[in-house]
């Protein structure tokens, strides 16, 4: 009981996660469960966005491109090739990655504006792409009949599999993004953002891990789309659009951007805000913008954004004081 | 064999010539005070030596390796840190984190050591805050009391001061400070004067931009004069005090030739 007590006092988040796994059950509503998935995904999203654009500080305006890939690789390998579908989500990742990192070899060497231009241009011909390849894509038409997601023998049927699917997913994500950014990678790309030439003055390698992080967040948002697919079952090339990609820009703009709970904020208000407003009809999308402009006047930097968070994302971390660990052991004796 | 040697080095930024033909050299265990007017082209060297803007022609050799040509990262690995004269410190991380980033390049976890957490990467860690530690350590109660407060909360000396712990923490051979005593008052500033002879006993070269000519004075084996980006005179800090070109170059003796 005590160590029951000392995990909940250490990790609250292990409290947050054991209300995502204990309550939806009790949801009757599949549409409420639908609205959650949905949040999922762009959850995950949001936090592969949040990587280039919050913790390098590259400005990235395509990023449903990855997205599309993600879904229409795993779709392919499921339907084609006959994998199983964990094995075609990583295969989506991992194929977005390595078109993020044809897209990022060349053209990290552009700075500033040229390279988010091309970061747009590449989700305007991949839209393209997809729309016009008949034979491989099905164009406008889309792939339907894409099946549902299975791992070992279990096949999601209901809402609710597909639900904690998803929570497993964005746990995955979150845990993992929270390793690479509590380590050396971390704070190589935090550097680089606050001051790009500093840290290639003090010996970071700057190219190299804007590259690796762009072939990250292109695996992430890779997977994303891979569990997309299998959700929603029709995939065209209408759900790729520049609109998704600024859709992402918005959730790190309202939620805050540099840390791993902005996105996740951001992401859950904006699918919620215009779910929430349904009953205002066509109305909403006035509220929606409402709400983004007026946090952009009062809170330019987003709600938890410009500053970073400790998450205690260990299982168990007896908090250790957070400063004054005092030099003195290493000062001269007097 | 000179530790640094720059050899005919030039920068034009259009017609104007920065830094034109400049050379010198820098001998293990030698602290080089480098002054000049303002524009004179003190910082404009410093960056063709850290590779930041690389030199139009010349060569800079260290250890016997010309660094011309080569990244900002290749050169800070070879052994050469640098401070910023607009201080640079990252703003959002917290002050250990920057110095931890100073020596990124020692580091071996990539994004699998990160995602997998071996053993090794747990001591790399504990080592890495520990070399921190007792880097900060040099600079007293300034910093250690601080290492979770985010940079841009620090004072502007303590700033000043965190870069120079981030460029040691590197292990340089050489160290470039520019102006490291730029808003400082005098106790401060004969701080960084103690901190600077200091880092030289550690075993490090140190190349100096200083303005307050007390500072030069005292710490300086040896100072170079730039002035419109052309060596006007290098020696020991007595036979500068009494240049005639340095001291014409300083009160501005050449306007006043040509006015009368």
């Amino acid at each position: 009981m005590r160590f029951l007590k000392t995990i909940l006092a250490n990790s609250p988040v292990l409290l947050i996660i054991a209300v995502f796994v204990a309550v939806p059950p009790f949801l009757t509503n599949t549409y409420h469960l639908q609205v959650l998935v949905f949040i999922g995904i762009y959850v995950v999203l949001a936090l592969s966005l949040n990587l280039l654009n919050g913790y390098v500080g590259l400005l990235s305006i395509g990023h449903a491109a990855f997205y599309a890939i993600g879904a229409y690789a795993s779709a392919k390998l499921t339907m084609e090739m006959a994998l199983p579908w964990g094995a075609a989500l990583v295969g989506a990742g991992g194929i977005a990655g390595l078109c993020g990192y044809l897209i990022a070899k060349p053209t990290l060497r552009l700075s500033g504006i040229y390279m988010t231009l091309v970061t747009l241009g590449f989700n305007m011909i991949l839209f393209l792409v997809l729309q016009n390849w008949m034979s491989f894509t099905n164009g406008p038409l889309g792939i339907m009949d894409i099946p549902p997601p299975s791992l070992f023998g279990f096949v999601a049927s209901s809402r609710l599999h597909y639900y904690y699917l998803m929570m497993l997913l964005v746990l995955l994500t979150v845990f993992s993004m929270h390793r690479l950014m509590t380590c050396r990678f971390g704070r190589a790309l935090t550097a680089i953002r606050e001051n790009e030439l500093a840290a290639e003055a003090t010996g970071v390698d700057t190219t190299r891990y804007k590259t690796q992080a762009f072939v990250l967040a292109a695996f992430y948002a890779g997977i994303a789309g891979g569990f997309y697919a299998h959700f929603v079952k029709y995939i065209s090339p209408d759900s790729f659009t520049i609109n998704e990609s600024f859709i992402l820009l918005a959730m790190l703009a309202f939620g805050g951007q540099g840390n791993l709970i902005g996105p996740i904020v951001g992401a859950a208000a904006l699918i919620l805000i215009p779910e929430l407003f349904r009953p205002l009809q066509e109305y909403r999308m006035f509220v929606y913008g409402g709400i983004l402009i007026v946090m952009m006047l009062v809170r330019r930097q987003g709600l938890l954004g410009g500053r970073s968070y400790r998450l205690r994302l260990t299982w168990f971390d007896p908090a250790r004081p957070r400063v004054f660990e005092r030099g003195d052991k290493f000062l001269p004796e007097d | 064999m000179a530790l640094l040697e720059v050899a005919g080095v030039t920068k034009e930024f259009g017609g104007l010539k920065a830094v034109h033909a400049v050379s010198l050299h820098l001998d293990e265990g030698q602290i080089i005070g480098l002054i000049g007017p303002n524009g004179a082209g003190k910082t404009t060297l410093f960056n063709c030596i850290t590779g930041t803007l690389p030199p139009d022609t010349g060569s800079i050799r260290f250890k016997g390796e010309e660094l011309v040509g080569l990244p900002p990262h290749e050169v800070a690995r070879r052994g050469i840190s640098r401070t910023f004269q607009h201080i640079r410190v990252f703003g959002q991380m917290s002050v250990l984190e920057n110095v931890m980033v100073g020596r990124d390049f020692r580091g071996q976890t990539g994004i699998f050591g990160a995602l997998l957490r071996p053993p090794r990467v747990g001591r790399e860690e504990a080592e890495n805050r520990k070399r921190c530690l007792e880097v900060l350590a040099l600079f007293g109660e300034r910093l250690l009391p601080r290492l979770d407060q985010p940079a841009r909360e620090l004072s502007y000396a303590n700033r000043r001061r965190l870069e120079m712990a981030r460029a040691l923490v590197a292990g340089p051979r050489l160290i470039l400070l520019d102006e490291p005593t730029a808003g400082m008052n005098p106790h401060e500033t004969q701080q960084v004067v103690d901190l600077i002879r200091l880092i030289r006993d550690r075993g490090h070269s140190v190349l100096v931009i200083e303005h307050k000519m007390k500072v030069v004075m005292t710490v300086s084996d040896r100072i170079v004069v730039l002035d419109h980006g052309e060596k006007i005179a290098e020696g020991p800090p007595a036979a500068i005090a009494a240049d005639p070109a340095v001291i014409e170059a300083y009160m501005g003796g050449r306007q006043r030739a040509h006015a009368e």
